[in-house]
């Protein structure tokens, strides 16, 4: 079963942002904000509790140590794990394909949850992309 | 002789007899072979690890429905990374969060189950009635031109000019009723409508009515094989819990099913266990065009390539399509090219190779128990991938997309292998009468049995494949099991 508490402390906060912000810069031009911008950060704890524990308390490590990097370097770093999951061979193909799937998986679900709802229940981010679906019960 | 590990547990469910039958896993396995197995008169006790839903409870959003329905929130990596696997967590396993696309095997595919298998009963004919009962209990839709959405046009458009051959797509639903404003990509959280024919809407109920016991979030951790019976045993809701039967029925998928045995001493005494895994893995392409398509609307799925070339050259295009969260997931890159192209999320199409795979992958477990999946994708995968990902290009360009996207993440959402059928116990896990080598107690009836990759849908044929297990066990004809008519008063019937 998943874990229903996980220890998220507001260090975790800033650095989730920080690298969240070098994921999602914002694109004004479509209405779409910077990721520290949405509150999608406070759908990391339920996201991290689902994932097996030792890959979350991995993940926690790497991302404190990222968030200390200045912006432009974090994205260097981002590109890096890009560039070298596509590279093949084991080392350091899978540690940077995993890698890579660790960052970037759990901030763009969050992201493009569309649980950042207002009043009437509407998405900022869903409405600026366009998506909205409907199914009836009946 | 009633036992329970747990007083809670047998307050909460009363005494607890000892089964002839315990399945482990209530997916397109599970299901239908509690049902059968129940209504020839068998005391069944059917366990699920995840929850039960009611179609009113499902998650509206996608977050949500990864967390609650999926194993680990959604998404499990191989070891390598290289692929991203997909599998339920509910009362009726995959098939409350499949496509519910339900096709037949071809003679292609049995041929090489009863080559790799030496099972010479497997074949299209030899299958049929399997099929046919299997059917009998299911409402079967093809999905109409009336349905399309601009995703599945802009793929007929394409195929028809170039010559390549499509067919409609073949799927479990009774009233999707698309054309009043509903969206099928809902369901891949569950159906609200209790349209789609997952288990939860077909075999469970009739199980049910036949009188098996449902134990749902209860997390089967051993099993032990003994001279007269079998202990199961987990924790459910955090008790540790056990229950006994004559025999046991795993049914818990591919990475349940052989992650179960192995963590119950098994391996040692299986050679093959754990071999032999096969994904079909799925190399998702979009492409990017000036009109807006609505990809995500109505039936996000509704036409499917039915060319024998590529057939012979091992892949399939599916039409598919995906929420904002998956598309974002396999867009590649990041930062404001990512979002531009996400800006751009309703002008989208996507079309997918999905290959089928000859490499075999392995399922194990690392030291502290954890599931261990490593799934080479090899020479042969790429060639396949290659050729399939060029018709892609090939229908982009001639339908007038602005630009091409490949994307660099794969995934795997048919997992099949892992406990083999066959006659041999060096090759397979199961014998032809879905009984483990060696431990006549104990069986398999999920697509854990696959002896190689089909490269079609696979849950309409572990449903048959249910059906041929249950007259194994029953050494009789199964006919289909009728719905009872409701009685006065009765809420559920």
């Amino acid at each position: 079963m998943p874990r229903t508490e996980f220890a998220f402390t507001a260090a975790d906060r800033r650095a989730w942002n920080r690298i969240g912000d070098a994921l999602l810069p914002g694109y004004p031009q479509a209405g779409l904000p910077r990721f520290s911008a949405t509150g999608a950060v406070e759908l990391l704890p339920r996201l991290l509790a689902a994932s097996p524990p030792d890959d979350v308390a991995a993940l926690r490590i790497v991302v404190r140590l990222l968030a200390w990097l200045p912006c432009p370097l974090i994205r260097c770093v981002l590109h890096l794990l890009r560039f070298g999951g596509r590279a093949g061979g084991s080392f350091p193909g899978n540690a940077c394909r995993l890698l890579e799937l660790g960052l970037r998986g759990p901030l763009l679900a969050c992201y493009y949850a569309g649980l950042d709802r207002d009043a009437e229940g509407a998405s900022a981010i869903h409405t600026a992309i366009g998506y909205r679906i409907s199914c009836d019960s009946e | 002789m009633p036992k329970t590990a747990s007083p809670a547990l047998a307050s909460s469910l009363g005494a607890l007899p000892f089964y002839d039958y315990i399945i482990v896993g209530s997916g397109a396995g599970g299901s239908p072979l509690a049902c059968y197995l129940a209504a020839a008169g068998k005391r069944v006790l059917l366990l699920e690890a995840g929850r039960e839903w009611q179609a009113s409870q499902y998650p509206d959003n996608e977050f949500d429905a990864s967390l609650a329905l999926m194993w680990n929130g959604g998404a499990e990596p191989s070891r390598d990374g290289r692929l991203t696997f997909l599998r339920g967590r509910a009362l009726g396993g995959g098939t409350v969060v499949n496509q519910c696309l339900l096709d037949r095997f071809d003679d292609d595919a049995f041929s090489s189950w009863a080559a790799h298998s030496g099972i010479a009963s497997f074949s299209s004919a030899g299958m049929a009635r399997h099929y046919q009962v299997t059917e009998a209990h299911l409402a079967l839709k093809t999905i109409s031109e009336r349905d399309w959405n601009g995703n599945a046009r802009l793929y007929v458009e394409g195929f028809e000019k170039l010559g390549h051959r499509w067919a409609p797509l073949r799927r479990g639903q009774r009233h999707c009723a698309v054309a009043n404003g509903n969206d099928c990509l809902r369901c891949l959280g569950g159906c609200p409508r209790d349209s789609k024919q997952s288990m939860a809407v077909t075999f469970l109920p009739l199980a049910r009515q036949a009188g098996a016991d449902i134990i749902s979030e209860c997390d089967v951790q051993g099993v032990v094989h003994g001279s007269r019976s079998v202990t199961v045993y987990g924790r459910r809701r955090g008790e540790r819990v056990q229950f006994h039967a004559a025999r046991c029925v795993l049914a818990a998928g591919s990475f349940g099913s052989t992650a179960l045995m192995l963590r119950s001493g098994l391996g040692d005494r299986l050679p093959a266990l754990g071999q032999g895994f096969y994904c079909h893995p799925q190399f998702v392409t979009f492409a990017l065009y000036d009109q807006l398509l609505d990809s995500h609307r109505g039936s996000f799925q509704a036409v499917k390539s039915d060319d024998p070339a590529f057939r012979a050259a091992g892949f399939k295009l599916e039409n598919v399509f995906v929420g904002p969260m998956g598309a974002a997931y396999l867009l590649p890159g990041f930062g404001r090219r990512h979002l531009a192209t996400m800006a751009a999320y309703r002008h989208l199409a996507c079309i997918e190779v999905a290959v089928r795979d000859v490499t075999p992958g392995r399922i194990g477990l690392h030291g502290n128990g954890r599931l261990r999946v490593e799934k080479p994708v090899g020479r042969a995968e790429r060639r396949r991938a290659r050729a399939g990902l060029a018709v892609i290009e090939q229908i982009y360009r001639a339908t007038g997309a602005r630009r091409v996207i490949h994307s660099p993440f794969n995934i795997g959402l048919h997992l099949m292998g892992g406990c083999a059928l066959g006659t041999r116990k060096a090759s397979s896990v199961v014998n032809p009468e879905f009984a483990v080598h060696g431990l006549p107690r104990l069986h398999v009836v999920d697509g854990s049995l696959f002896p190689d990759a089909p490269g079609i849908n696979p849950s309409l044929t572990i449903m048959a494949l249910a059906h041929r297990a249950a007259e194994a066990m029953l050494g009789a004809t199964v006919r289909p099991v009728s719905r009872m008519p409701c009685t006065a008063g009765q809420e559920v019937c």
